[in-house]
């Protein structure tokens, strides 16, 4: 009997038949991919201007920590040369916080916000931004030096002691330009109230 | 100094004050003007000399002043005093203290010679 049953063994199975590709299903797969990768891609995107607009002096985060500030500059270091280039700048800075120069509210292009943060953080003046360079502009505006730069810290402007910045502006309505120095000769302090009507 | 609008109605914060003015974001300089120009008048800030910072924001920026601030500047053109950015950090009772003392407002009368 088993003898029988040898030629039955020997044999291979054949394996089960595929069943047909369901184009529909496969293009919903493909589709669920993409958009996953999508999803990361934004979400680098979403990080990457978040540590732009944490430490490069916008104030709409709340606090950010040191290592937190570090891992960012790392999403953005595609190569992991603790370097980050304008390519890799630009691959994840969907839009930039900084107002156009143009004088309208149009988002500025990625190579205005690169000159930016060059002018910001590239101490070197390289035209990359090094990791060092970062954390060195992070504690430069820690204050407190705790480690977590607050809201404050990050936009402070001018310091008491230092030289306030001169400019020439206009009134209200009509009227010529008058600079803050011209102001400031006339030989009595000046409060600043700076502000808006909303 | 008259900056950028805080809380503009097509901004991302619009004011929640029923009373509160209903400014769109200027974008133009003349449109900023305009709004400046109501402001100083609304707010009766007539006898302050004012000013408009440009479309491009870079004296809001240099001074770190969004959405408002106060600085005082000496003599010397140097920042005696300032305070943090508003709402939290504004501080106008600190800036009377600060020209009060810059002005020496509050120094104790000289002692009567005997």
């Amino acid at each position: 009997m088993l003898l029988l049953l040898l030629p039955l063994l020997a044999q291979t199975p054949e394996p089960p038949a595929e069943p047909p590709a369901d184009p529909v299903a496969e293009r919903r797969r493909a589709q669920g991919e993409a958009r996953a990768a999508a999803r990361e891609l934004q979400r680098a995107r979403d990080s990457a201007q978040r540590v732009l607009m944490a430490v490069f002096q916008e104030d709409r985060l709340t606090d950010l920590g040191r290592e937190e500030c570090l891992n960012r500059m790392v999403a953005f270091d595609r190569d992991e040369d603790a370097r980050v280039s304008f390519e890799e700048f630009e691959r994840l800075v969907k839009w930039s916080p900084f107002r156009s120069p143009r004088g309208n509210d149009a988002a500025m292009k990625a190579e205005d916000a690169w000159t930016v943060l060059l002018r910001f953080a590239d101490a070197d003046a390289d035209g990359v931004l090094a990791h060092e360079e970062v954390l060195a502009y992070f504690d430069e505006r820690d204050l407190d030096h705790d480690g977590l730069l607050t809201r404050n810290e990050r936009a402070d402007g001018p310091r008491v002691g230092e030289k306030a910045p001169d400019f020439a502006l206009a009134p209200p309505g009509e009227g010529e330009l008058q600079s803050l120095s011209a102001l400031i000769k006339q030989g009595k302090p000046v409060a600043l109230l700076f502000g808006s009507y909303s | 100094m008259y900056i950028r609008e805080a809380h503009p109605i097509d901004g991302e914060s619009p004011p929640q004050e029923a009373d509160a003015p209903q400014i769109l974001q200027p974008k133009t300089m003349e449109a900023r003007q305009e709004v400046a120009t109501a402001c100083v008048a609304g707010l009766e800030l007539d006898a302050i000399p004012a000013w408009v910072d440009e479309m491009d924001d870079a004296v809001n920026r240099a001074y770190a002043a969004q959405p408002d601030r106060l600085y005082l500047i000496g003599v010397d053109g140097k920042v005696v005093w300032k305070c943090g950015q508003g709402p939290r950090g504004f501080d106008p009772d600190g800036m009377e203290v600060a020209i009060r003392k810059l002005l020496g407002l509050d120094e104790p009368p000289p002692t009567m010679a005997e």
